[in-house]
Formats: C-alpha cells, structure tokens, sequence
C-alpha cells in the first residue's frame, strides 16, 4: 500500500470514498449528484451526501480535485494532476494486491 | 459507505427542508463553503434515515475539523486560564469523591463512636470536612475575581448570553439548596440517630433532592468551566489566581491523606466498622453491634483512589500555571486591570 504522506490511506474511513471519486472525475468533470449517479453505475455503491461531500473537502485539501465556476447552485469538480497521481498509485497497489490474491487462490495453491 | 439501492430523485417536500435545517449543524464556515451546492445534492436524493444519519455524522466530521471550525470556539486558551480551568474542574471532581466519602460515613455514629475510642479516628474525620472546606474558601477567593473579571467585561461589551450562563448556576444552585432546606424540615422524618427514616414519602424527597443536586452541580460546572474557557480573562486576575489555587490543591491534598489515613488506621484499630469483620470486637464494639458492618473496604478504596487522583491531576496543572512566563500568552488576552485583587 503507498505509505507516504500523500497516500489515498492517509484519509481514513474517507479512502474509500476519494477513490470512488477520483475513479469517477477521472472520466471528465462532475458536480456532486453526478458523481453519485456515476459511482453507484459503475460501483454499486451509493454514496451519501454527508460521506460525499467529507471527502470532497479532503480532496479538494489536498489539491487532488479542483472547484469550477458553479452552474446555479450545483459546482462542478475536476481531477488535478496530483489526484490523477494519487489515484494511479492506488490503483497499481491494488492491482498488486488482486495480482497476489488471484495467485494464492488459484487450484493447486496452499 | 454503504452499498443500497439508488432511489429515485424526489420532488423537493417538507422533509427536504428538513433535512436541509440539518445543515446548520455544520460550521459556518463549512455552511459558507459548501451549503448551496450540498443543498442541490439533497433535493435530487431521496432522504432515508441513512441520509440523515450519514449528515449528521458528516456535521461531527466538520466540527472537528479545525480547518472548519471557528476562531472562537477554539480560541488558544493561554495555559493559565487552561490551568485554572483543569484546576475548577478537578475539584468538582474531588467534591463528588468527598460526597461519596460523607456518604460512606452516614449515619455518622458507630465513626464517631469509634472515633471516641480513638481520638486521631475524629481528628483526622475533622480534617477530611476543614480541608474541603478550605478548599471550597480557596475556590471562591480564586473563582469570584475571575467570574467578576468575565461579568464585567461580558456588561461593557453587552455580551448577554456569557451573563446569563454566568446567572444560570447561581439559580440552578439556589433551586436545588431551597428544596433541600425545605425537605430538610418540612419533608423528610428523622430517626433519632439522626439518619432518614425512609418511608416512601421519604425516598421520593430524597430522589428529587438527589436529583436537583446532582443535576445542578454538574450543569452549573459545565457552564461555568465553559464560559470561563470561552471568555477572555485579564492576566492579572489570572496571575492572582495561582495563589488561591496552590491553597486549593494543598487543601485537596490534605482532605485525601486524612481520608486515606483515617481508613487506614480504623482498619488497623476498629476494624468493625467495615463490612464483613462484625466479629472482630461483637458485643465490646462502642455503641454495640447494631453499628457493625457500616463501610466496604473496596468501596471505601475506590472513593480514597478518585480523591488522589484528583489532587494529582490538580497537581500537574498547577505546576503548569506556575511555569507558564507571561511571554507565554497569546495575543489576544487583553491585560487589562484586574477589577478585584490587588496581587495583579
């Protein structure tokens, strides 16, 4: 798992949710409905809006998404550099992760 | 995260505004920030209850959050008034531990007959009541300067709300004393020994009584020990503080050796006082055997245990407040003329 201070894990019980989050900006700009409606499509999960919008501000901290102009009341986010970063490296740690599981369980094994 | 089924975007309804009142549980801040676009959100979500539980969580997060929580609420404390703060609460600590110790010596006569055997038994019983009472001197000498200094202050800047938090125990405590001076002689039925009767009338005065006192001193110390954490207090009335509150700590300090002495040593010498040993003097026991079995030894720990802890604790922090430098402080403590003591 990455370990340094820029880790996806260092946001607590709100990791999962970044990663859903940044999975979902990672395909273009949304506001927070949209997000929820995407996650839950290609997750199954449906976040919240309390959980959702403590990690906006988590993210947002940190720089990994980024606030556009509002449209009326609903505010658009982006995935920044730093987010698309974050996200790769949680991803290939998990590819890692399902990488080694995949091989322990195979026939044979253990 | 949960995983449910989505549901449909419904029409705005009155839960929605509902729910929408449950944003102002957020920092204003946060609400400044945030409030409009979560708003949209919520009037295309179907609230359920885990909606509402999962906003109600997410306002915890955010006051927590110090990136969102306001100046005032966690305005530096200087380490003075966090000391005297620490100080104002631990010996409300220790009164419930002196309460429950006068609790484990009611009725008092088998302990004073016992002490009557044993002179050092009441010296050290007289010891336990001065010292805290002592204390509770020491507590008013250091507490009125700082409340006046906070009252005063509250009045030029009309700060109404501080007032009232600041009346609000003086009335709680005058509620609670008035209905136990009139159950004391109207209410309840006395025993000649001097302990209550208990008859059903008798136990629900006693509730009551309980009640109101126990509910009046604990929101009387939340209220003053908040109002004082969230006030500005003058460095000089602090300063001043120090000193009654070295008193205060030595008085606890005394009250809870006198209290562990006193254990000791009627263990040692009138062992039949305590649960569990009524054969250890039977019918020589001073008052005869109707006084046996009065106190639990783990009982009488636990309440002599709470005591030390609280003078330790009280202990800590009054070192704290004698080693705070006055360079110490944090801007924003206004050093202004203390308006009672003279120590400043």
């Amino acid at each position: 798992m990455p370990n340094g201070a820029d880790a996806l894990g260092d946001l607590g019980r709100f990791s999962d949710p970044s990663l859903l989050i940044l999975s979902s900006l990672a395909s273009g700009s949304k506001h927070g409905y949209a997000m929820m409606e995407d996650i839950h499509q290609f997750s199954g999960t449906l976040l919240e809006p309390g959980t959702l919008y403590g990690a906006l501000t988590r993210l947002e901290r940190r720089g990994w998404i980024a606030p556009l102009p509002a449209e009326e009341r609903r505010r658009p986010y982006r995935i920044t550099a730093a987010g698309q970063a974050a996200l790769r490296e949680q991803l290939a740690t998990m590819a890692r992760i399902v990488s080694v599981a995949q091989a322990r369980l195979a026939p044979g094994v253990g | 995260m949960t995983t449910i089924h989505q549901h449909p975007p419904a029409a705005a309804a009155p839960r929605q505004r509902g729910v929408n009142l449950l944003l102002r549980l957020y920092p204003a801040a946060w609400r400044a920030r945030y409030q409009d676009e979560l708003e949209a959100v919520l009037e295309q979500h179907t609230i359920t209850f885990a909606t509402i539980v999962d906003l109600l969580w997410g306002a915890l997060d955010a006051r927590l959050d110090p990136a969102f929580t306001s100046e005032r609420m966690f305005r530096p404390m200087s380490r003075l008034r966090a000391s005297a703060v620490a100080l104002f609460l631990t010996f409300a600590a220790f009164i419930l531990g002196y309460g429950a110790f006068t609790r484990l010596t009611d009725p008092r006569a088998p302990f004073l007959d016992a002490a009557q055997a044993h002179p050092e038994l009441l010296i050290a019983l007289n010891v336990v009541a001065d010292a805290t009472a002592l204390g509770l001197l020491a507590l008013a000498l250091g507490g009125v300067p700082i409340v006046l200094d906070i009252a005063l202050r509250a009045w030029r800047e009309r700060a109404w709300r501080t007032l009232v938090f600041l009346a609000l125990p003086v009335a709680l405590l005058a509620v609670a004393g008035a209905f136990g001076y009139v159950a004391n002689n109207n209410l309840l039925t006395y025993h000649r020994n001097g302990y209550v009767i208990g008859t059903p009338g008798d136990i629900a005065v006693l509730i009551i009584a309980g009640v109101l006192a126990f509910g009046a001193g604990l929101v009387a110390t939340v209220v003053v020990g908040w109002t004082v954490a969230r006030s500005q207090i003058s460095l000089g009335v602090l300063r001043y503080a120090r000193w009654p509150a070295l008193l205060l700590t030595l008085s606890m300090a005394a009250a809870t050796g006198a209290v562990i002495y006193w254990g000791a040593q009627s263990f040692i010498v009138s062992r039949w006082l305590f649960n569990g040993y009524a054969s250890a003097c039977g019918t020589a026991c001073p008052g005869g055997v109707e006084y046996t079995n009065q106190i639990d030894v783990i009982s009488l720990s636990v309440v002599a245990g709470w005591m030390l802890l609280t003078v330790v604790i009280a202990a800590v922090y009054l070192a704290r407040g004698f080693r705070t430098p006055p360079s110490a402080q944090p801007a924003d403590l206004p050093d202004t003329p203390a308006p009672a003591p003279a120590h400043a």
